[in-house]
């Protein structure tokens, strides 16, 4: 798409810190919000995105121009295996990134509703927490200590389930 | 509390979402700022997208997890969790199933042991749920096991749906119109995404039992020329095993005849038709259950070799050879000498739901 950069319509996006980044409609449009929003022309010349930071976006951007510029599987029967193995092996390069910058990003997706990166995240968080234990899990995802269960409670789901953790 | 968890989130307009952004954002702040001087706080993960990373996890580690919060606890319990899983989930974990009776407690154990052998776990004790002398079959279907009477004359009566992970029992209600089952089969209709027992009584009849509207369903078997009611009767009398595949339940009959039934879920329609004798190997009409890649035959019996030691006899399709695989009873119970081990079977670990009793 890079070529035809000249003539194709921009859209600007706008980070949580204020910086500014100038993409392709195309790439945009792997957003499903932002292609609503530009299909319902409530879309300014700039979209601001409050909670998403500059870190994030840019490598949000980063994903949404690879996968733009790749074939869609829906779209031809027959794209070449090779294309498919470039994609498999950018997203796991993709996904080599720190656990906070993963749910960043994660949460990011989310946000912008888009479909792929959301399952990629979700994909590399299982890979990275199994064989983990709860206690370890709760580490890594910071997951809030008022909501740990009763000692009572986490009695009776380890009798419940006690030859998962042979 | 499992009640509480909202559906998938449909899509919102990013105008709508914006108006939202700026109290996320201040949430966000705030939460930072609380924690300025430590590490950086994440905003709290959505309950959809949890489910989405526990989705793609083993069904091990699903239930490991359920002690990380209240949160995944109260997820991962939800009677919907498991569409979501098997959707995601592509690690069929096999996993054998070992039935056994104690003569003096009158109780039926069922225990589990990996595939390779190795110590056995116990699951379920149903207590003088039936005839211990009765004739029974364990069937997997899908993640789920029906553990029936096998009967023909329908002395015993008895079908229970078990689901070996999260230790849930179903008893089959008994069936309307008097309807009595000399033998139930077990399969999975892809179309509905429903376990369903296909029941057959010695008077041509045939019900169904749906577990997902949890009911009884009578088929219409017209008699038709070719003497269907000689062909259920053959199929009950001189049956093997079942097995489905496809949403169909196939099961062999040899009298006389080698005959190839095909009981299609989707349809509800039973057809057969006579096989070459040499359509099916002698092993495979012993009995089999297909896993992943593996075919293998368990009809042998159990054997003790010592208090806390048994071993079976299992035929491994890849080398076509018999092995014997050896089980270790770590707990107490399982030493008895009226213990008496049945079965060996093989399931796939899954989170398929069963209404409590």
């Amino acid at each position: 798409m890079s070529t035809s950069s000249s003539s194709s319509k921009k859209i600007v996006l706008k980070s949580a810190d204020n910086e500014t980044f100038e993409i392709d409609e195309i790439v945009a449009l792997e957003s499903q919000a932002i292609k609503n929003m530009i299909e319902d022309e409530c879309a300014d010349n700039v979209i601001p995105l409050g909670n998403i930071d500059s870190k994030t976006l840019s490598k949000i951007i980063e994903y949404c121009k690879k996968h733009a510029e790749s074939p869609k599987k829906d779209d031809n029967a027959d794209i070449d295996e090779k294309a498919v193995e470039d994609l498999k092996s950018f997203d796991a390069e993709f996904a080599k990134v720190d656990m906070p910058l993963i749910q960043d990003i994660l949460m990011a997706a989310n946000f912008l509703n888009i479909d792929n990166l959301i399952g990629l995240m979700c994909r590399t968080i299982a890979d990275r927490i199994k064989g983990k234990t709860p206690e370890e899990i709760r580490k890594i995802l910071n997951i809030n200590k008022n909501d740990l269960l009763s000692p009572e409670q986490e009695a009776k789901a380890r009798e419940e389930n006690s030859w998962a953790f042979d | 509390m499992a009640g509480d968890i909202p559906p998938p989130q449909p899509v919102i307009l990013l105008s709508d979402k914006l108006m939202t952004i700026n109290r996320l954002r201040n949430i966000y702040l705030e939460e930072k700022e609380e924690d300025a001087l430590g590490e950086k706080t994440p905003i709290s993960i959505p309950n959809d997208i949890i489910q989405e990373i526990l989705s793609r996890l083993p069904v091990r580690a699903v239930l490991q997890f359920k002690s990380v919060s209240k949160q995944w606890l109260s997820l991962i319990s939800h009677p919907s969790f498991h569409k979501l899983h098997s959707k995601h989930n592509t690690h069929h974990h096999t996993t054998l199933l070992i039935t056994a009776y104690d003569y003096v407690t009158k109780k039926r154990h069922f225990l589990s042991a990996p595939p390779g052998g190795g110590p056995v776990t116990h699951l379920i004790t149903l207590d003088n749920a039936f005839d211990p002398s009765a004739p029974f079959e364990a069937e997997h279907s899908n993640g789920l096991v029906l553990f029936s009477s096998r009967d023909v004359y329908c002395q015993h009566n008895f079908a229970f749906v078990i689901n070996p992970v999260t230790r849930k029992v179903f008893k089959l209600p008994t069936p309307p119109n008097n309807f009595k089952p000399s033998i139930y089969f077990f399969g999975f209709d892809e179309s509905k995404k429903e376990h369903k027992i296909l029941s057959m009584s010695l008077l041509y009849r045939i019900m169904i039992f749906s577990l997902a509207s949890y009911s009884w369903t009578a088929i219409d078997v017209r008699v038709d020329p070719d003497g269907l009611p000689s062909i259920i009767y053959n199929a009950i009398v001189f049956h093997r095993n079942s097995v489905c595949y496809n949403s169909i339940i196939h099961l062999v009959s040899k009298y006389g005849r080698l005959t190839g039934f095909a009981f299609d879920l989707r349809t509800e329609k039973l057809s057969y038709s006579v096989l070459p004798q040499s359509a099916v190997p002698f092993q495979l009409r012993r009995r089999f259950c297909v896993n992943n890649k593996d075919l293998t035959d368990f009809n042998t019996p159990l054997t003790r070799l010592s208090t806390n030691m048994i071993t079976a006899l299992v035929f491994d399709m890849n080398t076509r050879s018999y092995n014997f695989v050896n089980f270790t009873l770590g707990y107490q119970f399982l030493h008895s000498k009226t213990l008496h081990f049945n079965q060996v079977r093989s399931y796939v670990e899954s989170l398929v739901p069963l209404r409590e009793e």
